[in-house]
């Protein structure tokens, strides 16, 4: 009996492999019976990505997709693909009066431009298989107001947004495209900011999540459901994960 | 870097606080505009104007704007 929410013969590509929610989508990946290509800036790390799956049949490929010789590098190993996921991605906190230039071009390169040229470069060289799914992790920041958030608030607002256009202009192509807005998961990521922001003010806000933060395991399952055709019909949509945080 | 200029982009760093009002001895815990988004702003004040990065912890074991100043000093080299 066929079980729509495995991904048995389904080959996959997670960017931000080396850690956090990257890392555990490549895990729920290999779990569920897909076949993950890992890729990442850090060599180490994404082996011991690679070390964590489930299965065989993995690859990891190290590649800074800000460059785009890396990227090319990384599409030309590359294998026709039954998903894709944008996982790679960066946070900083500036208040508005500090935000410059070159603050916003480098996050807005990793978090936005360097997700949308990877998956034009796979259109382009046609490695989407029909019926294939393209998602990006987003955030809640994306729609909420929150202080010394702009920049990346902006790269989230502009994924969703972009994200919306492609699954109308790649439908008739069968390939689904959606979002993950997590709320605040307890990645490194998380860990840099309670470093910079202080634990008691980290702690006074995981209190104001119903459910308190996430696991990046929570991030990776709804991903894994999206992968699945058991999500065959969604597509455009924009899946809010935050423990309860936005429902308030 | 001089105790006078540090105050001068300390004051512009955060809102609320006029040009003037901070001295050496000012202790930041007493400045009713020392909230989540002046912390955030001081850290990158200091990044954008000392080219040093400071984090909270730097920040807490700091009582005074002197402190502050002594350890952006150090940690610049």
């Amino acid at each position: 009996m066929n079980n729509p929410f495995k991904l048995t013969d389904k080959t996959i590509l997670v960017t931000g492999a080396s850690s956090g929610i990257g890392r555990e989508i490549c895990v729920q990946i290999s779990r569920m019976g897909g076949r993950v290509v890992a890729t990442g800036r850090n060599e180490e790390r994404l082996k011991e990505t690679l070390s964590m799956l489930s299965g065989v049949g993995h690859e990891a490929v190290r590649a800074d997709l800000i460059h785009p010789s890396e990227m090319d590098a990384l599409i030309a190993q590359t294998l026709p693909l039954n998903g894709l996921v944008h996982s790679a991605g960066y946070f900083k906190l500036l208040p508005l009066k500090f935000v410059s230039e070159k603050e916003l071009n480098s996050i807005f390169a990793v978090n936005y431009q360097a997700a949308i040229l990877l998956t034009q470069r796979i259109l382009f060289k046609r490695l989407l298989q029909p019926g294939a799914s393209i998602i990006f992790i987003a955030s809640i920041a994306a729609q909420i107001g929150s202080k010394a958030n702009t920049m990346y608030a902006g790269t989230k607002g502009a994924l969703t947004s972009s994200a919306r256009v492609m699954a109308v202009e790649l439908a008739p192509q069968k390939i689904r495209v959606n979002c993950i807005s997590p709320g605040m998961v307890k990645t490194p990521i998380a860990e840099q900011t309670t470093d910079l922001v202080s634990k008691e003010l980290v702690e006074k806000d995981e209190l104001r999540y119903p459910l308190g933060y996430g696991e990046s395991a929570d991030v990776a399952y709804a991903t894994v459901y999206l992968l699945s055709d058991a999500s065959k019909w969604m597509t455009g949509a924009n899946l809010t994960l935050d423990g309860g945080y936005t429902c308030q | 870097m001089t105790i006078d200029a540090f105050i001068i982009n300390f004051e512009s760093a955060i809102e609320g606080i006029e040009q003037g009002s901070v001295k050496a001895d000012t202790i930041l815990r007493d400045l009713p505009q020392f909230d989540s988004l002046a912390t955030l702003s001081i850290i990158a004040m200091i990044d954008a104007n000392y080219q040093t990065t400071i984090n909270a912890d730097d920040l807490a074991a700091c009582a005074t704007i002197q402190d502050l100043f002594e350890t952006v000093k150090k940690k610049k080299g």
